[in-house]
């Protein structure tokens, strides 16, 4: 019974789990995939490594979510490097950033993403 | 006569197809658009129209901007009609030989949108976002050029 009740509770919190701007608010630069994955209650659709084509010897860990936004969802991704959070965003954001690396990681994600 | 049907069989049927075509800009869609691409190439990735466009001149250089809608959310509206049974003759009644609802209830699903903007240098795609995010940009040539773009946006009545 008290497995049951356990279980139901479980169940309940995980379906009623979204990944939202609420959380994305919460987003800081270096926090750690712990740190992260202490406040969104969700698992990433996809978790991949990356290393760009232009400096093979940086590696990068890419989170990929579904952001809802009310009754629509959005790709959005997290990226890491050496366990640090450096930048978040729709992939788009990505590919305008004035960085030309952070330009590059969104398009290596994304082709990434879709294998 | 036949020929007549078939002009009138496609017509119907390219209406309808136009209007079950999105009208709205998503955000999967914005994450296709490149730095660089010129107007063409961003249409047919939006797959919408641009609701409007707008040119000016920046120390000699040329910027146009185009926006769409872009889906912000969804909301369902509903509406009630009477459930009228129509007789014989025109006369009408409610509707207690139907199902015995008085009223009947139409939902649909409706965007909720903002205005997106594309910004173009020399024809090429230069920055793309909602008004909020030229405001914040990290690129210091937008936010250089943000006291100009504000004079070309355009503001919704709601």
């Amino acid at each position: 019974m008290k497995y049951l009740l356990l279980l139901t509770i479980t169940l309940f919190t995980v379906s009623c789990s979204t990944f939202s701007y609420i959380e994305v608010n919460k987003l800081r630069k270096g926090m750690k995939v712990e740190e992260v994955n202490s406040f969104v209650a969700i698992s990433p659709k996809k978790s991949f490594e990356i290393s760009l084509p232009s400096d093979a010897s940086k590696k990068f860990s890419v989170r990929e979510y579904f952001l809802t936004l009310g009754t629509i969802y959005a790709d959005f991704y997290m990226v890491f490097q050496d366990d640090k959070l450096i930048y978040w965003g729709f992939p788009y954001e990505f590919n305008r950033f004035p960085d030309p690396m952070i330009n590059e990681i969104g398009a290596t994600a994304a082709a990434e993403a879709q294998k | 006569m036949r020929k007549n049907l078939i002009v009138l069989v496609t017509t119907f049927a390219l209406l309808l197809l136009v209007s079950c075509m999105p009208n709205v800009v998503t955000h999967n869609q914005l994450n296709q658009l490149q730095k660089g691409m010129v107007q063409a190439d961003v249409q047919k990735k939006l797959d919408v129209d641009p609701e409007g466009k707008k040119s000016f001149t920046v120390e000699g250089i040329q910027y146009s901007i185009e926006y769409y809608p872009l889906q912000t959310a969804q909301k369902k509206e509903s509406t009630y009609r009477p459930n009228y049974l129509y007789k014989s003759g025109g006369s009408k009644n409610w509707a207690d030989a139907n199902d015995g609802k008085r009223w009947i209830k139409d939902e649909k699903t409706v965007d909720l949108t903002e205005d997106m903007y594309c910004l173009y240098q020399g024809g090429k795609l230069r920055y793309w976002g909602m008004v909020g995010e030229f405001a914040k940009s990290e690129d210091l040539q937008i936010q250089a050029l943000n006291s100009e773009f504000f004079k070309y946006i355009r503001v919704k009545a709601d």
